[in-house]
């Protein structure tokens, strides 16, 4: 005969038996097979319940993983223009924290690039654009053509010491000859020629500026021509007087040298110059 | 809540557990340590629990991390509503606590690994930890199983076991669901119990189901 309850198997599992009550049913149980066999049932019904205090604790997890959201959410959400901008000057990077290092290389390599590209024009302006460069490219050394006529005179010796280059012979004999001469438009002309020739610019100019004045004088155009080239070696390119005689030259269409001082003009107003020069 | 007072609360039972419990969800150095210790067996995790055999109380749980962090506390829950002391959990403090959930968590994990990909892990299991391993997870079919029983009762009936095995006291319990007083829910709880219980013996393969 049964001498316990199912409900005495349910007060023991959940506790609810006084000491001396639950010593007596340990008792029975270590002795009643039975009992032990109904004690297992009870604990399958416990592995059932199980099941709603699982629901229960999944319930408040996903609770919990709903309001971190939700908390996340409002600790950004309120951010006012003000933070945003501090923020943002905090942690100003001109770029991503993880793209620096390409940056900074590439950064460098531009750098260098630069400064190559930067040495390279400055090295091509002085080699092709400076005024010495413009005028070893623009001038183009003269020849004296015969003499008068007439007996070998010592000025035979000035023009051929001139056609042979050698300029510091011929120099001295073309300054003797007076304004007055009749040879003196031509003499003066390569006078002015062999100073240019030997970068005695300042007296090349002075040299020309009297043939040009000359009337009539079959070397005015080439002598203005020159003078501007003399100009160009003595630096004078802002002069007012070199802009002038340029221009002049340029705007003349029956000037065989319109052309060139066009060009010249052209390579004068060079951007590179402007930077570089 | 305060983490000192969270143990005091999950014995202390009924909405403080719940309140306890909720606090213990978001404990992230918890979740934290149980992810490293899991680190190494990612790839055999994947393997052999996939995340559609992570379903704990019915809904599936992606990250392994939190499903095996669920399953630990559960385990430290029924410990403390166990009045055989003898499966107490006998920590008095958060940190022993805590330390119980990560090493539960871990264990439960490489106990399951071993059982379903027949290899055994380099991490030894203590005797102790043992008892976790022999009913292994609560896989679908069995849930399945356990809701078609538990489907059997009333709403009410399910409502007043759950608040009576989650810690409430019968007074709460008649204060919640309108009983006059705590002996009426006590008397109600009984009855759902036995029902469950009858339920149980009629259908003697559910029985050997759960076994």
């Amino acid at each position: 005969m049964e001498n316990w309850t199912a409900e005495q198997i349910e007060r023991y599992l959940d506790g609810e038996m006084s000491p001396p009550e639950q010593h007596s049913f340990e008792a029975q149980l270590n002795q009643n097979p039975d009992l032990r066999d109904a004690l297992d049932n009870h604990l399958e019904v416990r592995t059932a319940l199980d099941l709603l205090l699982r629901e229960k604790m999944a319930e408040i997890y996903w609770d919990t993983q709903l309001s971190s959201v939700k908390v996340s959410q409002q600790r950004t959400a309120p951010e006012t223009w003000l933070q945003i901008l501090w923020k943002k000057l905090r942690t100003f990077s001109l770029f991503p924290a993880s793209e620096q290092p390409r940056y900074v290389l590439s950064g460098l390599a531009m750098a260098t690039f630069c400064l190559i590209a930067w040495f390279g024009l400055a090295r091509y302006t002085q080699s092709y654009l400076s005024d010495s460069a413009l005028l070893q490219a623009v001038y183009v050394p003269q020849n004296a053509v015969g003499t008068l006529g007439g007996e070998p005179t010592s000025f035979d010796a000035g023009f051929k010491a001139f056609n042979k280059k050698d300029y510091a012979a011929a120099i001295p004999i073309f300054e003797t000859i007076p304004a007055t001469d009749l040879k003196y438009p031509a003499t003066g002309f390569y006078l002015g020629h062999a100073y240019l020739a030997t970068g005695n610019y300042e007296a090349a100019i002075a040299a020309f500026e009297r043939i040009i004045a000359v009337p009539d004088s079959p070397f005015a155009q080439n002598a203005a021509w020159n003078q501007v080239l003399a100009m160009l070696g003595a630096g004078k390119t802002q002069d007012a007087a070199f802009k002038k005689r340029l221009q002049q030259i340029a705007n003349n269409p029956n000037n065989g040298y319109a052309k060139d001082a066009q060009a010249l003009q052209h390579q004068l107003h060079h951007w590179l110059r402007s930077i570089f020069l | 809540m305060k983490n000192s007072e969270i143990l005091q609360a999950l014995k202390a039972g009924g909405a403080l557990r719940e309140e306890a419990l909720a606090t213990l969800f978001v404990d992230e150095a918890i979740q934290e340590n149980i992810r490293n210790r899991l680190k190494k067996y990612k790839k055999r995790i994947d393997q052999y629990i996939p995340p559609s055999d992570r379903i704990f109380g019915g809904r599936r749980v992606d990250n392994a991390a939190d499903f095996f962090m669920l399953e630990a506390v559960f385990k430290l829950d029924k410990k403390l509503r166990d009045v055989r002391s003898e499966k107490q959990f006998r920590g008095e403090t958060y940190p022993e606590m805590a330390g119980f959930i990560v090493q539960t968590a871990v264990f439960l994990c490489i106990g399951e690994l071993r059982k379903r990909s027949k290899q055994e892990t380099s991490e030894s299991i203590p005797d102790d930890m043992a008892e976790y391993f022999e009913t292994g997870l609560l896989n679908a079919e069995r849930y399945t199983v356990l809701h078609g029983l538990l489907d059997q009762l009333g709403k009410g009936c399910k409502e007043i076991l759950l608040m009576f095995y989650g810690g409430f006291k019968y007074e709460e319990i008649a204060k919640n669901m309108g009983f006059k007083s705590a002996d009426g829910a006590k008397s109600q709880k009984h009855r759902c119990y036995q029902s469950l219980l009858t339920h149980l013996e009629r259908k003697p393969s559910i029985t050997e189901f759960l076994k």
